[in-house]
């Protein structure tokens, strides 16, 4: 292999026998081949990349893709079944992040003791054992043994000792989001400095964000197969996308005509939503949660899609997302409300507005068998992350409907019946956009607003 | 695998020394306790044997020799019978770091029969120290002792390997072995002299792995007698081969060996 790549990968696959009981083992072994009485199940099957230095290969997919089972593989606690992989100099892995550690020595000898099972030479670990120290930050408790540590003092020994080693390859694996933000700073900025001085880097995450800022290739994997190997950008919408499932579903009738429209209090009737996406647009909701009162509505399609009425689930910041859904009335209602709410990783509701708050025309009473159809639109001027969203469905009375613009927020929502939220549908991806695009900002949301500055040099501002 | 040992040797000793001082940390006598029990296990066998039945033994006359043969038999047994139950389970006891961890599993037995074994050592100085007491006079050859101590814990070694790797399949094994140690023993003139089996009994003695290496010790150790020549060789043999039989399967199950832990 050329000099510069140091990990190579050659369909690899690793097979897991499953047997229903110990006996089964035993008659296959006393068969001597002859019989299988075993599953096999593959975890992971032929699995081929390259990784140069100063790389950073990426890998994502659903939980059970195969993700750890790669991990494990490569750093040889797990042996492949078929297929071969070369490692060029030191892997170290941050799987194992203190758990070679014995509670009754010290820090220090625990050190010494871990990174001798590494393959370190006690020489190396001796040149740096004295920045390991002021790294970790624990004082004396350094030369105390490791059992009377606080858990987080045991953290900072384990990941001061990885900082100090210089490692051709680094493997970590969701090692970036545990401990506190401090811990989780530290993590980052030792990504950047490995990556700065060329180690190659074999990163797992659930994080897209991490994924998409670190990653120079990045790994899809879904139930042990590679689906795609390339452009982080393009993994992770196709993660999205496989995630989703856009599952044509038979039961939808996506028939404009099946829609009887309540009458409209000014024209007396509403306008039909023209441009309803296609069915294969519509996301699964076998999976979905659903929150409220049985029996007076159901969900039948949720669709999110962008300004070209594609099915869409990442988007940059600024950009527009349209979301689609339908109700089935089971009961007569008086006025039909509808709204998204938006949430953020620390689960905060980032967003959430209804068709009363943007005051669409609605009709005063709806009937039984009815489906009602919404189509909202939020430009995405937040932060960059991963945002989940709920789709609301609710009711008003027709008095309280007439009267809603004379209401302040607090009394309108009062009024307002909740009948259904669906959740855990799917998330949306927001990702960073350039300065021109005018939606640069900190925190959470981008508010209206201006600045201009002016310069005076001869103080005529007295 | 002597080169994967000889890489690791250092991990394996100061893990084997950390055990022995380790093992009762917590109590107040903390390590002495490795010398308190089989000296207590010692003690009852001799009140048993000598006060209680009364057994005569050929060609030592005291009455405090029989603490000397007992020692000189059991405690190289206790170690060897460690060494054996304990890295027959050293795989699952150490999952933890398999499942982490590119150690050769190897390792983990090493590192129990070495722990097993500096036991041993510690006991047999013990052992020596008492009889220079008792007013043995200690000879040359009790420098032969140690080195079948070695043979015979090499033997348990290889049979630990042996175990270890098939009781990651089978759990049943190290129950299994719990008993069959037990019956062993007894089938072993450890306890007991040799002189009170029978002639018949005595050949089958040829065909008990362990029956050579309890001897010797005590050819050497109590009647200063060197070991004949063929029983060395049969020493050598159950200490190399075994080994090299638990590495064979060891490296046949090796692939799985992880995924089941």
């Amino acid at each position: 292999m050329s000099t510069d790549v140091v990990v190579q990968v050659k369909n690899l696959g690793k097979r897991f026998k499953i047997y229903q009981s110990p006996w089964a083992r035993a008659s296959e072994w006393a068969s001597l081949g002859r019989k299988v009485s075993h599953q096999a199940f593959w975890a992971l099957k032929d699995i081929s990349f390259e990784l140069k230095r100063g790389e950073c290969l990426g890998i994502i997919g659903p939980n059970g893709a195969g993700k750890s089972t790669l991990l494990r593989v490569l750093t040889r606690s797990l042996y492949p079944t078929t297929g071969t992989f070369q490692i060029r100099g030191n892997l170290l892995s941050l799987l194992e992040l203190g758990t070679g550690f014995n509670p009754e020595l010290t820090g220090r000898q625990n050190i010494y003791r871990s990174t001798q099972l590494l393959g370190f030479p006690q020489g190396y670990v001796s040149e740096r054992i004295q920045d390991m120290e002021e790294f970790a930050e624990i004082g004396e408790f350094f030369d105390l043994p490791i059992k009377i540590y606080s858990s987080g003092m045991y953290i900072r020994l384990a990941f001061s000792m990885f900082v100090f080693l210089k490692p051709e390859v680094l493997v970590v694996d969701e090692a970036l989001s545990v401990g506190d933000i401090f811990f989780q700073q530290k993590c980052h900025a030792k990504m950047q400095e490995l990556m700065d001085y060329q180690a190659a880097i074999v990163l797992v995450s659930h994080d897209m964000s991490v994924i998409e800022r670190y990653s120079t290739r990045t790994l899809l994997l879904d139930q042990g197969r590679c689906l795609f190997l390339g452009q982080p950008l393009e993994a992770v919408q196709r993660y999205y996308k496989m995630e989703r499932s856009f599952v044509a579903r038979t039961e939808y009738a996506g028939d404009i005509h099946n829609v009887r429209p309540g009458t409209d209090h000014d024209s007396g009737k509403s306008d039909l939503i023209a441009d309803w996406p296609p069915a294969h647009a519509f996301l699964d909701l076998t999976r979905a949660t659903v929150l409220g009162t049985k029996g007076i509505a159901r969900c039948i399609g949720i669709a999110v899609c962008d300004d070209k009425g594609e099915p869409c689930t990442t988007f940059k910041i600024g950009e527009k997302v349209f979301f689609y859904y339908e109700f089935e009335l089971l009961q007569d209602i008086d006025v039909p409300v509808g709204g998204v709410v938006l949430t953020n990783k620390m689960n905060i509701h980032v967003h959430g507005k209804n068709s009363l708050h943007y005051m669409s025309k609605a009709p005063l009473i709806t009937r039984k068998g009815a489906h009602v159809r919404f189509r909202q639109t939020i430009q995405l001027d937040i932060a960059a992350g991963e945002y989940t969203f709920m789709i609301g469905f609710a009711t008003i009375g027709t008095d309280d409907y007439l009267h809603a613009n004379e209401m302040y927020f607090a009394q309108l929502q009062s009024k307002i019946k909740d009948i259904l939220g669906v959740c855990q549908v799917g998330t949306i991806l927001v990702r960073e956009s350039t300065l021109r695009s005018g939606f640069l900002f900190h925190g959470y949301t981008n508010l209206q607003g201006d600045c201009r500055l002016s310069v005076s040099h001869n103080n005529e501002y007295q | 695998m002597i080169r994967v040992l000889y890489h690791y040797r250092n991990y394996i000793v100061q893990n084997a020394w950390n055990d022995l001082r380790h093992r009762y940390a917590g109590s107040g006598l903390g390590a002495i306790w490795n010398v308190i029990s089989p000296l207590a296990q010692i003690l009852v066998y001799t009140i048993v044997f000598t006060e209680l039945m009364s057994i005569k033994f050929p060609g030592v006359s005291s009455r405090f020799a029989f603490p000397l043969y007992l020692c000189s038999g059991f405690l190289p047994w206790i170690a060897f019978s460690e060494c054996v139950s304990r890295g027959a389970n050293s795989f699952l006891e150490n999952a933890n770091y398999l499942k982490k961890m590119p150690i050769p599993e190897q390792v983990f037995v090493a590192q129990t029969a070495m722990s097993a074994t500096l036991g041993l050592f510690i006991s047999l100085g013990l052992l020596f120290a008492l009889a220079i007491i008792m007013k043995y006079p200690p000879t040359w050859l009790w420098l032969i002792v140690p080195l079948v101590a070695i043979l015979f814990q090499g033997f348990g070694f290889g049979l630990g390997l042996l175990l270890s790797s098939i009781n990651v399949f089978f759990r049943d094994v190290a129950q299994i072995l719990g008993i069959f140690l037990q019956i062993w023993m007894w089938m072993t003139p450890i306890v007991y002299p040799e002189s009170i089996l029978p002639e018949r009994l005595l050949i089958y003695m040829k065909f008990n792995p362990a029956y050579p290496f309890i001897h010797t010790i005590r050819e050497v150790f109590l009647y200063g007698r060197f070991p004949e020549s063929w029983m060395w060789w049969v020493m050598c043999a159950w200490a190399f081969g075994v080994p090299v039989l638990g590495y064979l399967v060891l490296r046949k199950l090796r692939p799985e060996i992880r995924d089941v832990l």
